[in-house]
């Protein structure tokens, strides 16, 4: 009980800290405040109480799969977003400007504040409908109440170390990290969401190409927590392998144009 | 990382939560596989005195929701069971332990076979139950963890703060210095980590003294040298007018430059003794009136050759100041009233108590200055129009500058604001008010 509170928690703690930490990151080139990740939180929590609150109701969309409908939109809508904070941040720093920065900071913080909120509100419905459904037993509460405090705990520490750890990159190395980061966060977002359109059977999927469950079993701490940053699936379906890559693909080809479109091309910045 | 500290506090105790909490889950694994064995012995022991029970005592008293059940079966029959077990065999009769599902519960099952009695033992226990109690115990272990992160986080920025104290007094030393005061710093650098920064920057110091004092040297220098040949040219030009009264244009405007000349030697001499780091101000109890009134009555004369105007009023108004500084000031502003002002103009000077301090007006009815231009009046040899001002008269450009200078160093402020004539610009100094100033 305990440790599955604790994968539970974590897994999705750390993917809204991962996100977090590295908008953080690129919030540095703007050099601006954290009034927009303050309000994306508290929005975030509150779409994310409202959206726990309406599940059942939610479920019941699509002939019972607007549940899987709703969470592959907010994942497919997240991943757009990441790709337009990569292209205004690429953008910001290529030119290595000032003004270039203040123009493009409210439009960053704009699709920023849209991202976080949205991360939140998916995260955060799954954790609060996992714990709604043991508030009323009392015999698990404490049980789930500690393995929540640890999972959120962990992940937390980890969102801050990963935050000082892109904090105390310079230049290119930075940026390099943060669109890795970015990209395969993209990447995880986009299978994540194809799983839950195969779940819905809005698209066949022809089974497993793969399984790895015998090196790094997906149920492992290690197996979640690897899920939780890298997108890690034991056995990927085909359409789930071409989803991540895509989203790969995507965030690196908005960083090039991005740094393509303008001649300094960095150096500046560097 | 705009902060030190928080970028210390924050790491630390993320590195501390996550080994605490990994180390808290490892042993929470260890404790529950370290649980399961000991209820596991505690289900052989059960089986094994119901193994020993004798023939035909059946243990029925058992109820339905008990956490226990078994069944003892002999030659294939059940002879004796609990209450809230079903009539066939709750596992395979294999011995050891192993796991079943029955009574809409999951079982932690053991299969014991007595060789005294012929008879085998179908003991089991419920999951849910044994787990909640081993877990329970385990979590009152790992309770006070929960409770000592946040106690640990407030420790660990106090002694944080506590380490950055000797940066914080350092910085405290460097901001107490007058911007004078060149001598090394006396902070006792007893921490390695200060010291080189400490010697870093007393050889700074030192090197800086070194150069602002061949500065001043070459400015007085400067001062002297170009004084003494301006005077031997206003007095040989002196001599020339007497040997040939008769002016010519010639004559005039060798005269003209020679003033200029002199002028701006002098104002060049006044923004450098104006700079806060040669400003060695003899600050005291001044009436601002009084000495306006004098500086006006030393600068009448000007006023008087361009027909203009001047009108002066004013209350005793006292303030903590600079004599001189302040006479430069009033001068300065007086002389470029009359320099925008054209002939038979009108400039107007005040002294007056305000709501917040003194305020000193100069306002004259020349032409001007544009809006955009108030601020940058100030800089160093700007003027405004550059020199084909409409007035036509000639200047350096530093008498505001030095006039921004003076009024820095006394901690007023001063403001550019149309005047109350037709056309015409009002320069307005406010001086903040002190204990002394009002006496």
């Amino acid at each position: 009980m305990l440790l599955n509170s604790v994968i539970l928690i974590l897994q999705e703690t750390l993917e809204a800290a991962l996100l977090i930490s590295v908008l953080l990151a690129i919030n540095l080139q703007f050099g601006g405040g954290v009034r927009w990740l303050i309000l994306a939180i508290v929005g975030g929590l509150a779409t994310s109480a409202l959206y726990a609150s309406q599940m059942s109701r939610v479920s019941e969309w699509f002939e019972y799969t607007g549940q899987e409908v709703t969470n592959a939109l907010l994942q497919t809508s997240i991943t757009l977003l990441i790709l337009l904070c990569s292209w205004t941040f690429l953008r910001c720093w290529s030119a290595g400007h000032d003004k270039v920065a203040a123009h493009y900071s409210f439009r960053f913080h704009l699709f920023a504040t849209a991202t976080v909120l949205l991360a939140i509100t998916r995260e955060g419905s799954e954790i609060l409908v996992y714990l709604m459904g043991f508030y009323h037993q009392a015999s698990f509460f404490h049980t789930m109440a500690s393995g929540s405090i640890i999972g959120f705990g962990i992940g937390i520490s980890v969102g801050v170390l990963i935050l000082y750890g892109l904090f105390s990159l310079q230049g290119k190395w930075r940026v390099a990290a943060i669109i890795s980061i970015l990209a395969l966060f993209a990447g995880n977002m986009l299978s994540q969401a194809t799983l839950q359109l195969i779940q819905a059977d809005w698209i066949e999927s022809a089974g497993a190409i793969w399984n790895s469950s015998s090196l790094l079993s997906e149920e492992s701490l290690a197996g979640k927590l690897m899920y939780a940053l890298l997108g890690y699936e034991a056995t990927p379906s085909g359409a789930q392998v071409i989803a991540y890559c895509t989203g790969i693909i995507l965030v690196l080809l908005t960083s090039m144009l991005a740094l393509k479109m303008n001649p300094t091309n960095g150096k500046a910045a560097a | 990382m705009k902060s030190i500290r928080v970028f210390l506090v924050a790491v630390i105790l993320s590195i501390i939560t996550l080994f605490i909490f990994v180390a808290a889950l490892k042993g929470y694994q260890s404790s529950m596989q370290e649980a399961d064995r000991l209820f596991d012995k505690q289900l052989l022991d059960t089986a094994t005195l119901i193994a020993n029970l004798p023939a035909g005592q059946s243990v029925t008293k058992l109820s339905n929701n008990s956490t226990i059940a078994f069944q003892v079966w002999q030659h294939g029959t059940l002879v004796a069971a609990s209450a809230n077990v079903p009539e066939t065999a709750i596992i395979s009769f294999s011995p050891g332990f192993a796991y079943s599902n029955f009574g809409g519960y999951r079982w932690r099952t053991l299969a014991y076979f007595d060789n005294d009695n012929d008879h085998w033992v179908l003991a089991a226990e419920r999951t849910d139950l044994r787990y909640a109690l081993a877990e329970n115990v385990i979590l009152e272990s790992i309770f006070p963890i929960f409770i000592s992160i946040p106690l640990l986080g407030i420790l660990i920025w106090l002694i944080v703060s506590r380490g950055l104290r000797p940066l914080q007094k350092f910085a405290n030393e460097l901001e107490s210095k007058q911007a004078d005061d060149l001598s090394p710093l006396t902070y006792p650098f007893t921490y390695q980590e200060l010291k080189q920064i400490g010697q870093s920057s007393n050889r700074l110091l030192e090197r800086l003294e070194t150069s602002l004092l061949r500065e001043k040297q070459f400015a007085s220098d400067a001062a002297h040298e170009l004084r003494t040949p301006i005077c031997a040219l206003k007095i040989q030009l002196h001599n020339l007018a007497d040997d040939r009264p008769e002016e010519t244009a010639g004559t005039r405007e060798l005269t003209d430059t020679i003033d200029r000349l002199g002028h701006v030697v002098e104002q060049i001499l006044d923004l450098y003794r104006s700079s806060p780091d040669q400003f060695n101000a003899s600050f005291t109890n001044i009436n601002l009136t009084t000495l306006a009134r004098e500086v006006v009555a030393r600068e009448y004369e000007r006023f008087d050759s361009k027909n203009q105007l001047l009108e002066f009023e004013g209350e005793d108004c006292f303030l903590l100041g600079d004599q001189f500084a302040l006479a430069t000031l009033m001068q300065n502003l007086l002389s470029n009233a009359s320099k925008y002002t054209p002939e038979g103009g009108q400039i107007n000077v005040s002294v007056h108590y305000s709501d917040s301090g003194i305020d000193l007006v100069v306002e004259d009815s020349g032409p001007g200055i544009p809006e955009d231009e108030r601020e940058t009046v100030f800089e160093r040899f700007y003027r405004v129009g550059r020199d084909r001002h409409a007035s036509g008269e000639a200047g350096c450009g530093l008498g505001l500058a030095i006039v921004k200078r003076i009024v820095e160093l006394h901690a007023a402020s001063i403001s550019i604001r149309p005047s109350g004539f037709t056309t015409g610009t009002a320069f307005q100094v406010s001086f903040p008010l002190t204990r002394k100033s009002v006496l």
